[in-house]
């Protein structure tokens, strides 16, 4: 985690809000993946916003955060978040990448959804890739209109409210040439209608990618024990603390990219034991199993016995 | 052969083709191509054909711009032999189409292609070789377990 100064902080529509933030030290942003997200810990919690930029050299990370409910990590930036204020950060994670081979990118967002469209739309003008862009809102909820105007490429629509937005996805994604990936950022009843206006469509799945905008904002969870593998050795995982960072402190490094259960890539074997699965890969099989589990977010209810070396 | 020693990926590829005529899975349209098809009691077009309606094509002529206008949606399947098959999938990947979106079906394998490291030429040559010489630039190619699907070539030692 690193110290981060608020540099500015304006609106972004209503109820959503801009924050630019510095790295406190003064170094240099890291770059980062188009469609990447920022973990930022606010109001005792730890919550992912994505960030606006196109991540190539930047000079600061601008995220979006819309106010959600009371008492969560989004009220207290709205609330409390000033130029100045200090907050801290983990590294940009990216689990919403252009496919680079990509022939043409339809780009459909909802709401505050747009927020991580706007780096995709950001690295293809800067990159010069074929896109198009479907986007709803609700009425006079238009987010980061500007920025939408500034970016919008030739073809782009925008709708207001659910049903024409519905009926505007449906029918861009019926026309794509072969060779199209599509992105979808949006509430979770959006991201089911794209999924099933693909899959009438006969959109593989390769080529539809979803941001899980609504990643469940996870607690601290209770402390349990990891064995590891064969080797006997013991972990503690405190509250709080990921598996897969307690890991890390042992000197295991797994692969690892969105650390908030969406992307699959942090994978474990599980020998014995109970876990508390709390990500959005697995299906309900692999749970019954219980025998993999996603060590960012999900944790053992009883000691578990890892497959690890 | 020899072993593949690139450090990434680090394992070693042979094709693995399909035993048995695949089903088609549910698509908005369909368009069958017969590579080195001969229609053997391991063809699968016949089949095919009872379960969707489409356009058959030979190989040999995929028109040009045949991928072009192609919406999402369009799947391609493919009958026939190893080599053929494997000349029309990777046309197929390079004009953007993933793993889910072909089908193929082998019939029989009587040729592979080789490329050669050295010019970059591809060289078919009787399923089984042992060596052969490089149709681009004649260098003596030995090939490796190392099979890229996106290509349907097996890479080659040039000496
Ligand atoms: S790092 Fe993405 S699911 Fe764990
Ligand atoms: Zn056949
Ligand atoms: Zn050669």
């Amino acid at each position: 985690m690193t110290t981060y100064r608020v540099a500015g902080r304006r609106s972004g529509g209503p109820g959503v809000l801009e924050l630019t933030l510095v790295p406190d030290d003064g170094a240099q942003p890291a770059p980062y993946v188009p469609g990447s997200h920022l973990p930022v810990r606010a109001g005792g919690v730890v919550n992912a916003y994505s960030l606006l930029d196109d991540g190539c050299r930047p000079s600061a990370y601008r995220i979006g955060v819309r106010r959600g409910c009371p008492g969560g990590g989004s009220a207290w930036l709205h609330d409390n978040a000033r130029t100045g204020t200090t907050l801290v950060a983990g590294p940009p994670r990216s689990a919403f990448a252009p496919v680079l081979s990509a022939r043409s990118h339809l780009l459909l967002g909802a709401g505050i959804g747009v927020t991580p469209l706007l780096s995709h739309l950001r690295a293809a003008r800067r990159w010069g890739r074929q896109v198009e862009l479907v986007v709803g809102s609700g009425a006079g909820r238009d987010v980061f209109a500007s920025e939408l105007d500034d970016l919008a490429p030739p073809r782009t629509t925008r709708v207001v409210g659910r049903a024409a937005l519905r009926a505007a996805v449906r029918e861009a994604l019926s026309r794509q040439p072969i060779g199209t990936h599509a992105y979808a950022c949006g509430p979770d009843g959006f991201a089911a209608e794209v999924r099933s206006a693909a899959a009438d469509l006969a959109w593989p799945a390769g080529r539809l990618h979803i941001e899980h905008f609504d990643a469940p904002q996870l607690d601290a969870g209770d402390p349990f024990t990891a064995e590891l593998g064969d080797t006997g050795r013991e972990l503690h995982v405190p509250a709080g603390t990921s598996l897969l960072h307690a890991l890390d402190a042992a000197g295991v490094r797994l692969d690892r990219m969105c650390e908030r259960g969406v992307c699959g890539r942090c994978e474990v074997g599980v020998r014995s034991g109970d876990i508390r699965h709390r990500d959005l890969v697995l299906g309900p099989a692999d749970r019954a199993r219980g025998d993999v589990m996603l060590a960012c977010v999900s944790r053992g209810s009883t000691t578990l016995r890892l497959e690890v070396p | 052969m020899r072993g593949d020693d690139t450090p990434f990926p680090a394992r070693l590829t042979v094709p693995r083709w399909p035993s048995g005529v695949p089903d088609l899975p549910r698509a908005l349209a369909w368009t069958f191509v017969r590579a080195g098809c001969a229609g053997s009691a391991r063809c699968a077009i016949g089949r095919w054909r009872t379960q969707e309606p489409a356009g058959v094509v030979e190989a040999g002529d995929l028109p040009a711009g045949f991928f072009e206008g192609r919406l999402v949606g369009w799947r391609l399947a493919v009958c026939g032999e190893a080599g053929r098959v494997a000349r029309v999938v990777a046309a197929a990947t390079a004009a953007g189409l993933l793993d889910e979106e072909i089908v193929v079906n082998v019939e029989s394998t009587a040729s592979a292609r080789w490329f050669c490291p050295a010019c970059g030429a591809t060289t078919t040559v009787p399923a089984g070789a042992g060596s052969a010489g490089c149709d681009g630039c004649g260098r003596r190619l030995q090939p490796r377990e190392h099979w890229s699907p996106a290509s349907g070539q097996f890479l080659c030692d040039a000496s």
